[in-house]
């Protein structure tokens, strides 16, 4: 089983990528669960069609007798959708919600149940507490890829992350396995990105190019992987996934 | 019938002077040439701290009180670090293992605990580390304080390629009275020696506990840490939770046959016969006396309610939370046949505020005969010694001394220790 975790500052398209990610490789043969650590909850959505009840809203509902069909939904071509969830906006403990959720999807073997090959775990903006640093431990994500722009807040959002596993680096946790740039066309954008990944040692893997047909398949809530499979952003995605398996398996 | 009990739902909690039991830094000191450091704020040490000094264990705890800087500036891991460093500069003698306590603040934190366990190992070579949590925010988990810190403390083994024909109780927290029938069964089953932590008087006799052919799980409290010393030790268990059920004794001693694989030659029927008799001769001393327990006393109450009303106790009351696994059974057959049988939560503020005023019975427990200001009270915690027909024996000789013998209820909370 692969894990692998997708960080990157807010708003960056961390799940946009992430699940046309879990599409593409879902039609590569494999079995994917994409997991969404966000509290807003919205990074499966595209895949399953729909937005599902995270695990922290589920075990509020019923804190004792959850089951993984009560957190576990099936999305896009057999791929398997979780979200973790957040506390009420404003008030509780983000970092605490992914620490639970994960804890309640070990409870209940998800991972040995569905058996998936690949699991991706989409986390939220920045490294800033413990609980959103859980997905890079040792157990969980064995690689860490950057989801950012050429945009200043997008590379420091993307440095601190680095800088988080670079911390972590003596202990068994995640090793970074690249930059993934989201353009947003500005200027000098590639040679920006390609500069910060060489300052944190890092490199660049793909370059996915500012598509107005992201938009479109987004307003059909699907991927672009299912909505537009022979597009141009398509195959960019399923080079991407093909990139990340290689960064993977070395 | 639902399983649940309406006197169980979620309320303000309220908690008598008689309420407790062990406490984590008592049962932490179970560890010998053990030192613990709470790494908490100050007001989290205050309990673990009197219930030190009451114990004589004040020399071997130490606490770093955590700032709100600390929390929030990410320095929390380094300091542990140098915490430890501190402690170790100050003791004269270096102790084998360090208990590393943590409390709720930490649920919030989320350490990578086990990270930075192979960091201080790595760091002050020669001593074991282990993080317990002292974290009443997990109580209702399933793996609640009192489970964690037995899991914990038995991790400290290391793992050993030597089987021996020994046996390990775990789970409670004082060994089993010498003078019951399970150490000659077990030895007759080819057992050269049951160990209990309490009787390791060094840290390498307690490691020695790592070469156990089985693990006893004598209490629930004690099955997380047979789940984890099977996965780490290869160390098989066996739950035999104590019960005063004399055909749950019978097919207790059975299973263990199966589980050593071994038949014994030992005649248990005249310690059955032994036991009947101590049942009927107190059943005869306390007559009509009406008799309440709670959940303190014995991890079953349930159970043993269920069982005393068969043998003809009056059985009155039952002081416990919410119960689970098969105590469920054992409730359900109460509210069923015997709806006479109160069940109250000690620690609901209502159980406090009826009239419980009995006076003329007798309480198996401090906290029932607290709320009740019974007369008569049993001095019994935890299941503490008891095991098999001879538990069943000691037990009914100690309901028969209660009565003949009273006890002062505060003579006992302060003689055990409890702290609030």
């Amino acid at each position: 089983m692969l894990k692998i975790a997708i960080y990157g500052k807010g708003g960056i398209g961390k799940s946009t990528t992430t699940a046309n990610l879990s599409a593409a490789l879902s039609t590569m043969g494999y079995r994917v669960l994409q997991i969404g650590c966000d509290p807003k909850a919205d990074s499966t959505k595209n895949l399953v069609g729909r937005s599902i009840p995270s695990v922290l809203e589920q075990l509020q509902k019923n804190p004792h007798g959850l089951t993984r069909e009560d957190l576990v939904f099936p999305g896009f071509n057999s791929t398997f959708c979780v979200e973790s969830g957040g506390p009420t906006p404003g008030i509780g403990c983000a970092g605490r919600g992914i620490i639970t959720a994960f804890e309640k999807l070990e409870e209940l073997g998800v991972y040995e149940t569905y058996a998936p090959d690949i699991v991706f775990y989409d986390v939220l903006g920045d490294v800033v507490c413990g609980g959103f640093a859980m997905p890079m431990r040792d157990g969980y994500a064995d690689y860490v890829f950057i989801v950012t722009s050429g945009e200043m807040m997008a590379l420091y959002a993307a440095t601190n992350i680095a800088s988080a596993i670079k911390n972590f680096g003596k202990r068994n946790y995640a090793k970074l396995g690249g930059i993934i740039l989201n353009q947003r066309n500005i200027a000098n954008e590639q040679a920006l990105t390609e500069q910060m990944a060489k300052e944190i040692n890092s490199q660049l893997i793909a370059s996915l190019p500012r598509d107005g047909i992201v938009q479109q398949a987004e307003a059909q809530c699907k991927t672009v992987v299912e909505a537009f499979p022979n597009s141009g952003m398509a195959a960019c995605y399923q080079e991407l996934a093909s990139k990340v398996l290689e960064v993977c398996h070395g | 019938m639902a399983n649940s009990h309406p006197c169980f739902a979620k309320t303000l909690l309220y908690t008598s002077p008689a309420h407790g039991g062990w406490g984590l830094v008592r049962v932490g000191m179970l560890v010998p040439e053990s030192f613990q450091l709470f790494i908490a704020p100050a007001a989290c040490g205050r309990h673990g701290a009197i219930s030190a000094y009451q114990h004589g264990y004040k020399d071997r705890l130490a606490y770093y009180f955590l700032e709100e800087q600390d929390i929030i500036s990410g320095s929390y891991e380094q300091q542990i670090l140098q915490a430890v460093e501190q402690v170790l500069s100050r003791l004269a003698q270096k102790p084998q293992a360090i208990l590393l306590f943590v409390t709720c603040i930490d649920d919030l934190m989320a350490t990578d605990l086990e990270s930075l366990t192979i960091e201080l190992a790595q760091r002050f070579c020669g001593i074991d580390f282990s993080f317990c949590h002292m974290n009443p925010i997990r109580n209702e988990s399933k793996l609640p304080p009192p489970a964690h810190i037995q899991q914990q403390i038995f991790r400290l083994l290391k793992s050993t390629d030597n089987q021996l024909s020994t046996v390990n109780c775990i789970g409670n927290l004082l060994p089993i009275d010498g003078q019951c029938e399970l150490y000659s069964f077990l030895h007759s089953l080819g057992i050269s020696q049951i160990k209990h932590i309490s009787q390791c008087k060094t840290y390498a006799q307690f490691q020695t506990m790592a070469t156990a052919a089985c693990n006893l799980v004598l209490s629930p409290n004690g099955l997380a840490a047979a789940k984890r010393m099977k996965a780490d030790l290869g160390i098989p268990y066996l739950e035999l939770p104590v019960s005063y059920a004399l055909d749950n004794i019978d097919q207790q001693y059975e299973q263990l046959q199966q589980a050593l694989g071994k038949t014994s030659s030992m005649d248990l029927s005249v310690l059955r016969q032994q036991a009947e008799q101590e049942i009927a001769q107190t059943r005869q001393l306390l007559g009509d006396l009406p008799i309440l327990l709670d959940g303190a006393a014995v991890a079953h109450p349930f159970a043993l309610a269920w069982f005393l009303y068969q043998q003809g106790f009056s059985v009155a009351g039952v002081f416990a939370e919410q119960p689970t696994g098969q105590e469920k059974h054992y409730m359900q057959q109460i509210l069923e046949y015997c709806p006479q049988i109160k069940i109250q939560p000690p620690r609901h503020p209502r159980t406090m505020l009826r009239s419980n005023q009995t006076q003329q019975a007798l309480a198996i427990g401090f906290e029932a005969a607290y709320i009740t200001q019974s007369r008569y009270v049993m001095d019994l915690l935890n299941d503490e010694t008891m095991f098999g027909y001879h538990g069943v024996c000691k037990f009914m000789k100690m309901l028969r001394n209660s009565y003949i013998s009273p006890n002062n209820l505060q003579d006992l909370i302060n003689a055990y220790g409890l702290v609030i």
